[in-house]
């Protein structure tokens, strides 16, 4: 098992329906054949960097998932067969890719919203909010109410700048 | 000709992986027509630099960056 991203492009002359349809049939490809759905990431409407197939527009859908490496193949094969499909690419995500992502995990407990963002501010920041928040002579206290409030993983990187 | 010292910017902010899907950072650089700017002039160093080109390659691909830019079509 391997985790992939792979990236959609359908025409976006298509129904909001129709759409949809499409996004779950490749999901259900997905789990149906091995796989693990991570994220679905709808990007919506972008204007293409160039034309593709006539059409300016296109609707980006990005698939985060594991699987096992042969079912890339028939992956691939399915897109090939749907003509709204304007563009796919499917990547492995490799080492960089991954302690990236885990990084990025970290600095926000909620992945429903991921756009790419620089990941190396992102912890910088969510200590510089808090900080201010809580009144400074009181030192001890904003580290449990810290813990208190914020998820595990978050509380490990917001103590250390208190301290 | 003598040019202001140049460091590469993704050493400055130690980043460690590029993002093919962050168009707006790719295409600082490219030119205008879209082409990747070179080593000696953006000042990347080689490490970043292999990166950031199959970074920008792959983003063409989806068509989030262009390959030669509307303007000189």
């Amino acid at each position: 098992m391997r985790k992939y991203e792979t990236i959609i492009v359908i025409d976006s002359l298509l129904k909001t329906e129709e759409i949809e349809g499409i996004i779950s049939k490749y999901e259900r490809f997905i789990s149906a054949n091995g796989g693990n759905i991570e994220i679905v990431e709808r990007w919506g409407k972008r204007r293409l960097a160039y034309e593709i197939k006539k059409r300016q527009y296109g609707i980006y859908v990005l698939i985060r998932f594991d699987a096992p490496s042969a079912m890339i193949k028939q992956l691939d094969r399915e897109y090939r067969l749907n003509e709204y499909l304007l563009r796919t690419m499917t990547t492995k995500l490799d080492k960089r890719a991954l302690t990236a992502l885990s990084k990025q995990m970290l600095a926000m407990p909620k992945p429903a919203e991921t756009v790419a963002e620089v990941p190396v501010p992102a912890p910088v920041e969510v200590p510089a909010v808090e900080v201010p928040a809580v009144e400074v002579p009181a030192v001890e206290e904003p580290a449990v109410e810290n813990q208190t409030t914020e998820p595990v993983p978050a509380a490990e990187e917001t103590v250390p700048p208190v301290e | 000709m003598l040019r202001k010292k140049r460091i590469c910017r993704f050493c400055e902010e130690k980043v460690d992986y590029i993002d093919y899907k962050d168009e707006k950072r790719l295409m600082r650089f490219t030119t205008e027509q879209g082409k990747i700017i070179p080593r000696r002039t953006s000042g990347t160093c080689a490490k970043h630099q292999r990166q950031l080109v199959n970074a920008i390659k792959k983003a063409r691909e989806i068509a989030l960056i262009p390959y030669i830019s509307e303007l000189t079509k």
